[in-house]
């Protein structure tokens, strides 16, 4: 991973010049100044709590709720994000100074060590996304290989039931927070502005810190295991995450951060794809992934604040005593629920639709075929988008809600399987007599297409009230949440990382061990998690740790699985790590692909592009001879041509 | 797609508009009592709503 | 938010950067950035108010609004609701004076607003310390807290973020071409406005 890119690189944006001398280096940002000032704005933090609560008169003085989530949590952050310097030229702006002329030092990455500061340019963003979030993969991933050690017999062998309920729960807050959601975004966020001919992101600062927010968000929910984790769930209903086990607490800041993180980057993307578009890019011109990210943000923007809401209402039960969710008092515990999904609904598509893009893309470009029904499926995208917000309540059937909002809820949720089938229907459409290149995210793209059907079946039978009265809360539920997250989102997350790949390390990774690990994961996927719909129909409950005896043998195979499952990762790692650091140079286009970030260089110019391109046509006349998506480098003759032609 | 608010006077005037609807809304339910603001409100909401179909069409 | 000065730009073209991007929208980045970013603060509002809604409205076993025993105080948040509506004007005010070119409007209608708005949150800390009940009083308090709290958390970032268009005001920044840094705060304000009017209504009249 030490080798860089910055052979390649343009020369013209030079690194800046690094401070000398102690002073200057503790006050330049970066880590050092972040050492000396998150512990500072812990300090602040503290002397805010403790100062309110001794002029307000109110005992204890020292309560360590309050205390944990303004200077712990909230604070101490802050000061690390100032340290590290992502306010710097905020901070400057906000007093009136002149702010520093943009050098555009901040571009481009010339050593490993660039990765690890503040950076503007969003190609390194994307790549730091991408790599924090594969850790947080990993951490979760271990996670969920603890909790099949803890299943694989029955009885208790490794945690007590509390240390169990803590497992899933991080493995499941880790998973969406910190991985999948987020390595959409970071995809997004290297391949958008190229493909749609943008020198950057529209806030490439704010973009920055949407990045460094999320670690944050990370950290702070690895380290609730330090304080014996949070047993509610990723959900985190109330009323056990607004009593008890201090580590909700953690639970409800850490997702604060990660929430304000993704409702940031969607911001960016929204603005950037609306008011950044190359000429002659409209949006029925737009690659699919771009149409993806755009309803994907819409519904982040729209819906992430109602989790940032139903957490703040669980935190202020639990640390300022209100009573939201207590019925003694006039609460009411269902609205936790309403509040939640719906967010979390929106959610599953904020989960899906990036990696339908991707999987558009990959398909298209691996079957050498324009895409089939282009319009239909950047409108069924934003028919998910509608109707997603109107069936959050098909996750409380069973919770004692208004009875009448049973069917309404049962038929949106039916209905939503229509704009999801047309999009699979083109997929197979699009295949259908093409040339297919059975390259690794070919393989993974065509791995989700499969293995998301049957998730989405297991949905449809979820989704009719009959049958969940039956399955809810069983391992049904298990195997179809991972068969979409993980069949559905992590397969297009891999096909993603090895399709950008050459993009974005400017080297190739190894073909057969990528195959190899395609066809490890996919057998140990489907060994894992489809027994999970036998045992689950047959009643096991998920979310405790012991079970029957008569599911011993199941579990026992599925816990084998799960740890073969678990060891592909590593060639998946370990493919990554080599081919970065030694793998053979990679083409500008090695996938002989239309849009515009295969246009460039591999990795792309520091600026991406030297003028901004035109666009003459629409990305994916694959096979059609002649067809141009945009023309590069201000070939005036060439776009004269292509106008005079359509 | 035409965007309703694009610039500072527009969110202004957003602001007399809306200030306005919770006036009447206000008023209703103060002298004519809780059933007749909820009127006003079903029919200004279908108004406004009216109103804004009426002009994405025209633009 | 507010990052973006075309005041810096003054240096342009002294080096090679990236090309300029083509502008695809009739809106520009920020003010689009600052409407899209009201958006989702609309939504965070409307999940306070779904909070709203069930305890007053779905809950069955809900007391009256406001429950028996508990006094919300009308007429001090009403004449507080003047005064926010009346920045809103002078917010206006100052930024169609930098349209103008008349700086000495836009440093008046900057400091009269931020004025307002710090009259209207120290009126909101007042009535806090008289109201009579705390946030742990009941679900009726903890709605009314939350609601006008979360409220008064926009004033605290609105009232930031003016300051700093004052400060920049008065250190000679915006010109009537270029006032992107008055414009974005005044949306802003403008959007602060518009929640207290529809809380001032629902908590306190309705």
């Amino acid at each position: 991973m030490s080798t860089t890119i910055e052979q390649q690189h343009d020369l013209h944006a030079t690194p800046a010049p690094r401070p000398r001398g102690t002073r200057a280096r503790l006050l330049a940002p970066g880590w050092l100044r972040a050492l000396w000032m998150t512990p500072l704005f812990l300090g602040i933090g503290l002397a805010l709590v403790l100062g309110i609560r001794a002029l307000a008169g109110w005992d204890p003085i020292w309560y360590w709720q309050p205390v944990l989530t303004v200077a712990f949590l909230t604070t101490a952050p802050l000061g690390f994000l100032a340290g590290i310097g992502c306010f710097d030229y905020w901070a400057r702006y906000a007093v009136g100074t002149p702010t520093q002329p943009e050098d555009h030092s901040g571009h481009g990455a010339h050593s490993w060590r660039d990765y690890f500061r503040v950076n503007t340019d969003h190609k390194v963003i994307g790549t730091q996304y991408v790599v924090t979030t594969i850790f947080f993969l990993l951490a979760g991933g271990l996670l969920a290989m603890f909790v099949r050690a803890e299943l694989a017999r029955p009885g208790t062998q490794f945690f007590d039931p509390q240390a169990y309920n803590s497992l899933f729960s991080v493995h499941a807050s880790l998973m969406i927070f910190l991985f999948i959601i987020p390595a959409f975004a970071g995809l997004a966020n290297f391949v958008i502005p190229l493909m749609l001919g943008a020198p950057d992101m529209a806030f490439p600062r704010l973009n920055a810190l949407s990045f460094w927010m999320l670690p944050i968000g990370g950290v702070i929910m690895l380290s609730s295991l330090i304080v014996g984790g949070f047993g509610a769930g990723w959900t985190g209903y109330a009323p056990l995450s607004t009593r008890g086990d201090p580590g909700s607490l953690f639970f409800q800041m850490g997702v604060q951060w990660a929430g304000a993180s993704s409702i940031a980057t969607a911001l960016n993307f929204l603005v950037t794809i609306i008011t950044m578009r190359a000429p002659g890019m409209t949006f029925w011109r737009m690659p699919l992934l771009v149409w993806a990210n755009f309803t994907t943000s819409l519904l982040v923007v729209v819906a992430t604040p109602f989790i940032a809401g139903s957490q703040f209402f669980a935190m202020f039960d639990r640390v300022l005593g209100t009573d939201f969710f207590t019925p003694d008092q006039g609460g009411y515990v269902l609205a936790y629920q309403h509040i939640f999904w719906f967010y979390s609904h929106p959610a599953v598509y904020i989960m899906m639709l990036p990696g339908f893009g991707i999987a558009s893309e990959v398909i298209s470009v691996m079957a050498r075929k324009p895409i089939f029904g282009y319009r239909l499926m950047a409108l069924s995208l934003m028919a998910i988008l509608f109707l997603g917000f109107s069936v959050w309540a098909h996750h409380m059937f069973v919770s004692g809600m208004a009875g009448y909002l049973r069917v309404p809820m049962m038929i949106t949720t039916l209905l939503i399987a229509v704009p999801t089938g047309i999009k699979v229907f083109s997929w197979l459409a699009t295949l259908w007599e093409g040339k297919l290149h059975f390259t690794t995210p070919m393989l993974f793209a065509l791995g989700f297409v499969s293995m998301f059907v049957i998730g989405g079946l297991s949905g449809i039978f979820l989704g009719a009230l009959p049958i969940v009265i039956h399955t809810s809360d069983t391992y049904f539920v298990v195997a179809h949440i991972h068969y979409v997250l993980f069949g559905g989102s992590l397969f297009t997350i891999f096909a993603g990382i090895y399709y950008w790949f050459p993009k974005m390390t400017g080297r190739m990774y190894d073909e057969r061990m990528g195959k190899l690990h395609f066809w490890l994961t996919f057998v140990g996927f489907n060994a894992t998690f489809f027994p999970m719909h036998i045992i689950g129909v047959q009643g096991m409950q998920r979310r405790i740790a012991d079970y029957a005896p008569e599911f011993a043998n199941w579990n026992f195979f599925i816990s084998v699985a799960s740890f073969a499952l678990g060891a592909s990762t590593l060639i998946f790692l370990y493919n990554m790590i080599t081919s970065w650091a030694r793998g053979p140079r990679a083409e500008a286009n090695p996938w002989r692909a239309l849009t515009l970030e295969w246009q460039v260089s591999s990795p792309p110019p520091v600026f991406n592009f030297d003028e901004i391109p035109q666009v003459v046509g629409n990305p994916y006349e694959y096979g059609v001879p002649g067809a141009r998506h945009a023309v590069l480098n201000g070939d005036r003759a060439a776009v004269e041509e292509e106008v005079r032609v359509h | 797609m035409l965007n309703p608010l694009r610039s500072e006077a527009e969110a202004f005037r957003f602001v007399l508009l809306l200030l306005g609807y919770f006036a009447a809304i206000v008023l209703a339910k103060a002298v004519l009592g809780t059933t007749a603001a909820l009127v006003v409100f079903v029919a200004l909401s279908v108004a406004v709503a009216a109103w804004i179909v009426r002009a994405r069409s025209a633009a | 938010m507010t990052a973006h000065a075309p005041a810096v730009d003054v240096h342009h073209g002294e080096h090679h950067g990236p090309p300029p991007a083509h502008q695809s929208s009739r809106v520009s980045a920020p003010v689009l950035g600052m409407f899209l970013f009201i958006a989702s603060e609309v939504m965070l509002f409307g999940s306070f108010f779904t909070a709203y809604f069930f305890v007053r409205v779905v809950n069955p076993d809900a007391p009256g609004w406001p429950p028996e025993g508990f006094h919300v105080p009308v007429f001090v948040a009403g004449v507080n609701t003047a005064i926010l509506v009346t920045s809103s004007f002078t917010m206006h005010w100052a930024l169609q004076s930098i349209k103008r070119g008349n700086r000495a409007g836009l440093q008046a209608g900057l400091v009269l607003t931020l004025a307002m708005g710090l009259t209207f949150l120290l009126t909101q800390m007042l009535e806090y310390a008289r109201v009579g009940f705390a946030p742990r009083d009941t679900a009726f308090g903890s709605v009314f807290y939350g609601l006008t709290g979360l409220h008064g958390a926009h004033v605290f970032v609105g009232l930031t973020l003016l300051t700093v268009a004052t400060v920049r005001a008065f250190r000679g920044h915006f010109s009537p071409e270029h006032h992107h840094g008055v414009e974005i705060p005044g949306i802003y304000w403008h959007f602060v406005d518009v929640m207290w009017i529809v809380v001032y209504a629902t908590i306190y009249l309705l």
